[in-house]
């Protein structure tokens, strides 16, 4: 078996982390809200925005991912090379299952109006706006995104540790600051508007995929200076 | 002979500290080394070199033949079984013996499961809720039953007691009979390894003190012991690495070989002999202060 | 583990010596299959090569012969070498040291050999 296989298998031994809680923690807020609609008798639909805790638990995932399994696996003699390969193929195969099970669950909520109760916790307006393989992809990539952003972030702590973090969050936080100064100063907001404007999710989540690559190679860079 | 480790004037610094100092030396194939020192002599540092989780700042240092960051070809025959290791929260023992199992091309599992019996460990529990001791043995168990043609153990122990650890020293040497590797055994029991070792390198303040073979550390110091006076005469001229007075009564150990001319010698001069053990020399050696470590014959 | 084995001296000298004792004490008869280096370092906790070198120092000296791919025997005539040689080491380790205490006592060379004439009998 090659080592990159046995990366995945490495990371696939921890089903918890990667499929049961964020399974756990979308559904259990699934099941709150449709007590809740249940409870609700008005003809309005209930749309809600549970849906973003399964996007913010990749990325947590991310984070506390590399963090515990990065010196495990080079305690097992793997290189660093392969460990990135592994894991960024057990992202997008989890990505890309937990994909197709939202798009899935979309057009069954959709289908069923709303579980029969008009309750859109899948089904939301703007993100799944286009077809079922449309839907796939902006699922899939926003997950990508969010799992290979806090796999950064954790490289950024595994290479430079504390101080990393703190620098980079300074920086960033001030370049944060300047731009917004900047954006009001040159009034470019309405350049941000306009790329934003008739922009459809699909086509974002389409150019999220490169940044997405592009990230998680800066992530193995710092990986690869990384000690344990 | 056939080089495993060849480092050449390897350095390690951390800023103005320098864990490692321009160290050269040589691990020969299929011999047991135990890499001694006191904490902080920079042991753990060598070990990490080697095995390309940290990088050294100078120096040349080839594993197999090769460098070994990122190589394959390196890691894939070797083990590194460390005190620190850390294992992911979520997993349980058996996890983590399924994925070295998966990760390391020498496993062998019936062995590892005999070694799991050994040890009593619980292979449904979680590692993080292991006992210190247990977590030492899953670390034992993947050093040994990866079978890596070089397999590094540093302070592979904490918390084991001598039962535990008497396992491990024999099912080492079963095995290693069976399947000769090279295997580099850091610890500070060194009374209860030393005659597993076929070698000794002793690290001090980040240099090479000592490399040599155990055997021949065996005898290479003895303690003498009598009158002040008669001490003196003696030891005027001969290495000496430790001693200690009471009265008009002085010890003192020397670094050299016991001859039978020098015993005749000095039981006319009606003085006491004890033999020095590896572990107390290596005590002695690196207990000096600054002035007294010089180069050692 | 460790049985008999000090930390005082070269182990394979000691693992040298064990087979000498065994040969000069009728343990191991000429052409008898000397113990493998394995058995050796397990029984005594030893590292197998410390065993081996302790067994090819008697090989050096023709007290035991290899077959090869069967093991190590005693050489024929061994046992009367090593008495001769066991017999040069007694004198110095013992007789000389003997000699030196007997001086510092006062005790003279005629007394010493009526001693082990008379008295040294029932021991």
């Amino acid at each position: 078996m090659n080592t990159v296989q046995g990366v995945v298998k490495m990371h696939m031994k921890d089903r918890v982390s990667w499929f049961y809680l964020p399974w756990i923690i979308v559904l259990s807020s699934f099941v709150v809200n449709l007590f809740i609609a249940g409870l609700v008798t008005t003809e309005d639909q209930l749309v809600t925005g549970g849906l973003a805790s399964i996007f913010v638990y990749a990325m947590v995932s991310g984070i506390i991912g590399v963090h515990h399994t990065f010196a495990f696996a080079l305690g097992l003699s793997v290189r660093r090379r392969d460990y990135f390969s592994g894991s960024m193929m057990m992202i997008a195969m989890t990505s890309v299952g937990t994909g197709l099970l939202l798009t899935l669950l979309s057009y069954i909520e959709m289908w069923s109006d709303g579980w029969g109760v008009d309750l859109f916790f899948f089904h939301l307006p703007y993100i799944t706006d286009g077809n079922a393989v449309q839907q796939f992809i902006v699922f899939t990539s926003f997950l990508l995104f969010m799992y290979i952003f806090g796999w950064g972030i954790s490289s950024l702590f595994r290479r430079f540790g504390k101080t990393g973090l703190y620098t980079m969050s300074i920086v960033s936080l001030l370049i944060g600051t300047l731009l917004v100064y900047a954006f009001i100063y040159w009034g470019w907001w309405n350049g941000v508007h306009d790329f934003f404007e008739g922009r459809s999710a699909f086509n974002l989540g389409l150019l999220l995929l490169p940044v997405s690559v592009v990230l998680s190679f800066v992530g193995y860079a710092l990986l690869r200076r990384s000690t344990v | 002979m056939n080089a495993i480790v060849e480092a050449k004037r390897l350095t390690k610094s951390y800023g103005s500290f320098t864990a490692v100092n321009d160290v050269s030396f040589t691990i020969e194939a299929n011999k047991i080394y135990g890499l001694l020192g006191r904490n902080g002599a920079g042991k753990t540092t060598i070990m990490h070199l080697i095995t390309a989780q940290l990088f050294a700042s100078g120096g040349e240092l080839l594993v197999f033949g090769e460098e070994p960051f990122e190589n394959n070809k390196v890691l894939k025959q070797t083990c590194f079984i460390k005190e620190s290791q850390k294992y992911p929260d979520t997993f349980r023992v058996k996890d983590v013996l399924e994925t070295a199992a998966i990760l390391f091309p020498n496993w062998d599992a019936g062995f590892a499961e005999r070694l799991v019996a050994d040890f009593n460990l619980p292979l449904k529990r979680r590692v993080k809720k292991l006992s210190r001791g247990m977590l030492s043995s899953v670390g034992i168990i993947i050093g040994l039953a990866s079978r890596a043609p070089l397999t590094i153990f540093d302070e592979p122990y904490l918390g084991l007691d001598a039962v535990a650890r008497n396992i491990f020293y024999e099912r080492l040497m079963e095995d290693y009979s069976e399947h000769p590797r090279t295997v580099i055994l850091s610890t500070h029991l060194i009374d209860e390894v030393s005659r597993l070792l076929e070698h000794v390198i002793v690290i001090d303040g980040g240099k090479i003190m000592l490399d040599e073979e155990a055997d021949s550390l065996r005898g290479r110091a003895y303690t003498v012991s009598g009158p002040v006076a008669k001490i003196e005469s003696y030891m005027a001229g001969k290495q000496v690495i430790h001693q200690e007075s009471l009265g008009g009564f002085k010890s003192v150990t020397l670094f050299e070989r016991l001859g039978v001319t020098e015993q005749k010698q000095a039981e006319a001069l009606g003085l006491q002999f004890a033999p020095v053990t590896i572990q107390q020399l290596i005590v002695y050696l690196t207990n000096r202060g600054p002035e007294q470590k010089g180069v050692l014959r | 583990m460790g049985n008999q084995i000090d930390d005082s001296r070269p182990i394979f000298v000691q693992i040298a010596e064990r087979i000498e004792d065994d040969i000069l004490e009728g343990g191991l008869p000429e052409d008898s299959q000397v113990p493998s280096t394995n058995q050796f370092a397990s029984f005594y906790g030893i590292n197998p090569a410390t065993a081996a070198k302790g067994v090819n120092l008697l090989v050096d000296q023709e007290i035991l012969y290899k077959k090869r791919g069967i093991g190590m025997f005693v050489a024929s005539g061994a046992k009367v070498k090593l008495m001769e040689k066991r017999k040069e080491q007694f004198f110095e380790q013992y007789v000389i040291a003997m000699i030196r205490e007997a001086e510092k006592l006062g005790i003279t060379k005629e007394q010493l050999t009526e001693m082990i004439r008379e008295r040294g009998s029932s021991v």
